[in-house]
């Protein structure tokens, strides 16, 4: 139901305007004017207008049972032809092994104890790499988004270093930080960092700049200038940017732990390679997928919400 | 024309209808323009010496505490701009500003703006926005029992909680008008606030804004191209365009310049407008938007904004 306009024709709710506190009178007669309910229909034809176009019932694709069946459709086909293709011998084992055997091998490696500590150890990796690595790519984006002078000082640096593909940064870490987790966990702040970095700085750069100014004229300065116009208006890009500097972070875990380590996914997959263990190889690989996902998931999740709260 | 050097004019003015009201709060200023000018670096020619594009020149003007001054003009000659440099948006590149008696410098308290466009900040709902033109250090609970006034008063009462995508323009603007006004300004600046809106939501919001200048008399510095609208809410009118014969007192060739484009569109773009009429509308508000004293300005002034576009008096068709 639209609300009830209420543009009033008396006077005396319309005293105490611009400061006047209640209670005091207008002179009489003041603000008596005709054309009362005119704004009053057009607004409710308004309303009427924009409720019209919203569908009432919710549509079936916003239906959760039917957007995680639907999904899920994909991978059981993809699992059926992978035992298909095993069953019938079109590969040999050793080239693809069958997902019992994926299976089993996932179940062999729980029991031992390094299943559940691979997956922690590389999940808490990404998890404090990515926290740093977006932390300081926000404070960065921030700063040269919002002052000129920043963005001239820091802007050519950030972007060179952004230009050297992550892997050069691996001898160069190893060097400094041993094989130890800081040399992995750097890795991982450097792929979080920039996704995020670069979002914000652009975002803070494209903010309408009409908005900013009504802040201004309403007496917004500095930071809370910042907390109220300039951060909500680009907290969409910064969730977007969140969730790309956590797809980075996954990618250089691996890159970190293929090369450099003795636990970890990225470390089940360089020494199955070694191993010839292929059955562990496609374990990992769906872990990675997983995981990925799972996380993917859920700053998916909060990026709806922040969407639908600041956009 | 009123002179740059009028002496510091009360701050405190006739809130003696509002027994009781507060005089400290409640109050208008007197606004002086003095020699207001105001370039733009052009942006094409990046060379040489920087061109300047004159959009204002040699404006002066006062305007009284508790006035309600209408800006008229054609596109594009600096209303906005004129408003800008009003509430310390905008520096004007010579001249200065002062509000009862103190220069202008930087975004000034003393204002508050009601934008050509909405500009209501997305994410917040209609009062959230309303409730950030609140004047510093205002409780939370004179602050809510306010923006509800306000909202009740341009009749958004009920879309207090919808966001600025769920409402209308028109609303929208009206809200944006709700937020200036929250401000308690002693000069409120306003431009072109009801231009958005249909036709009958105009007549009444215009009304309502005479209700409010009655309950509470602020200087209000209103920026229009609706000519009735002006005859109807100002005491006071001017005129901004580009002045005839400018070339001549330059002393500098006409004929040559005349011969590459438009006469009129070259002396806009060295010289830039300024107050070509002012008038004082004559009669008590609410006027009689039929009446014929008002008619005969009516044509005045668009004969005015006839001149300044084409050199010409044409005949308008209203
Ligand atoms: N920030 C700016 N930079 C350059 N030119 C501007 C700027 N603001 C306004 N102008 C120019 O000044 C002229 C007057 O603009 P404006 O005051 O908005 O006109 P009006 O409100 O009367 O339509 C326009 O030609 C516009 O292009
Ligand atoms: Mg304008």
């Amino acid at each position: 139901m639209p609300p009830r306009d209420k543009l009033t024709n008396s006077g005396q709710e319309r005293r105490g305007l611009l400061g006047a506190s209640p209670g005091q009178s207008v002179g009489p007669g003041a603000g008596v004017r005709s054309r009362v309910d005119v704004p009053a229909a057009t607004e409710r034809a308004e309303h009427l207008e924009d409720g019209a176009k919203r569908p009432v019932g919710r549509r079936l694709s916003a239906r959760a049972w039917y957007v995680i069946g639907s999904g899920a459709i994909l991978p059981i086909i993809l699992v059926a032809a992978w035992q298909l293709t095993t069953s019938l011998g079109i590969f040999s084992v050793s080239q693809v092994p069958s997902p019992e055997m994926v299976w089993l091998a996932g179940i062999d490696l729980a029991k031992r104890g390094l299943l559940g500590q691979y997956v922690a150890i590389s999940t808490q990796r990404v998890l404090i790499g990515f926290v740093v690595g977006a932390g300081l790519g926000l404070g960065f984006g921030a700063l040269v988004g919002l002052s000129r002078a920043s963005d001239i000082f820091f802007a050519p640096t950030l972007g060179a270093i952004r230009a050297v593909p992550s892997l050069a940064w691996v001898p160069l870490l190893i060097l400094w930080l041993k094989i130890g987790e800081e040399s992995k966990i750097t890795l991982i702040v450097i792929g979080a960092f920039f996704p995020v970095y670069t979002t914000v700085a652009t975002a803070l750069r494209h903010v309408d700049r009409q908005l900013v100014e009504a802040g201004r004229a309403f007496g917004l300065k500095g930071v809370k200038l910042f907390a109220l116009v300039q951060l909500p208006a680009v907290i969409p890009s910064v969730v977007s940017g969140l969730r790309l500097a956590l797809a980075q972070a996954w990618l250089f875990l691996v890159a970190a732990e293929l090369i450099a380590s003795s636990m970890g996914i990225g470390f089940l997959l360089i020494d199955s390679q070694s191993n010839g263990r292929v059955d562990r190889i496609f374990l990992a690989i769906i872990l990675l997928a997983i995981l990925g996902k799972l996380t993917d998931a859920i700053v998916g999740v909060f990026e709806r919400w922040a969407n639908r709260k600041w956009a | 024309m009123p002179n740059a050097t009028t002496t510091r004019t009360g701050a405190a003015t006739s809130l003696e209808a509002l027994p009781g009201g507060h005089v400290s709060t409640n109050c208008a200023f007197a606004v002086e323009f003095v020699g207001v000018g105001r370039a733009f670096a052009s942006e094409k020619k990046r060379g040489a010496r920087g061109v300047m594009y004159p959009v204002l020149r040699d404006v002066s003007l006062t305007v009284r505490p508790g006035e309600v001054l209408a800006i008229l003009g054609t596109s594009g000659c600096g209303k906005s701009t004129l408003l800008r440099i009003a509430g310390g948006l905008d520096s004007p590149s010579v001249g200065s500003v002062r509000i009862d008696g103190s220069p202008v410098a930087g975004i000034d308290a003393r204002c508050a703006v009601g934008f050509q466009e909405p500009r209501l900040l997305p994410w917040r709902t209609v009062a959230a926005n309303v409730t950030l033109g609140l004047p510093a250090g205002t409780s939370r609970a004179v602050g809510r029992n306010r923006v509800a006034e306000l909202l009740e008063l341009v009749g958004l009462s009920g879309f207090a909680e919808h966001r600025p995508r769920e409402i209308s323009g028109g609303m929208a603007q009206r809200a944006s008008l709700a937020r200036a006004l929250a401000r308690n300004p002693g000069v409120l600046l306003l431009d072109e606030p009801f231009g958005a809106l249909d036709a009958l939501t105009k007549l009444k919001m215009q009304d309502l804004l005479l209700d409010v200048h009655v309950a509470a008399p602020t200087t209000i510095l209103l920026v229009t191209h609706d000519v009735d609208e002006a005859l109807q809410l100002a005491d006071r009118i001017i005129l901004l365009g580009y002045e005839d014969g400018t070339d001549k007192e330059e002393g500098t060739d006409v004929a040559d310049r005349t011969a590459v484009a438009d006469r009129t569109a070259v002396a806009d773009r060295v010289y830039g407008a300024t107050v070509l009429q002012e008038l004082t509308v004559p009669g008590a508000r609410p006027r009689d938007r039929g009446s014929a004293e008002l008619a005969e300005l009516r044509g005045r002034l668009l004969a005015g904004l006839g001149i300044a576009a084409k050199s010409t008096i044409p005949a308008f068709p209203y």
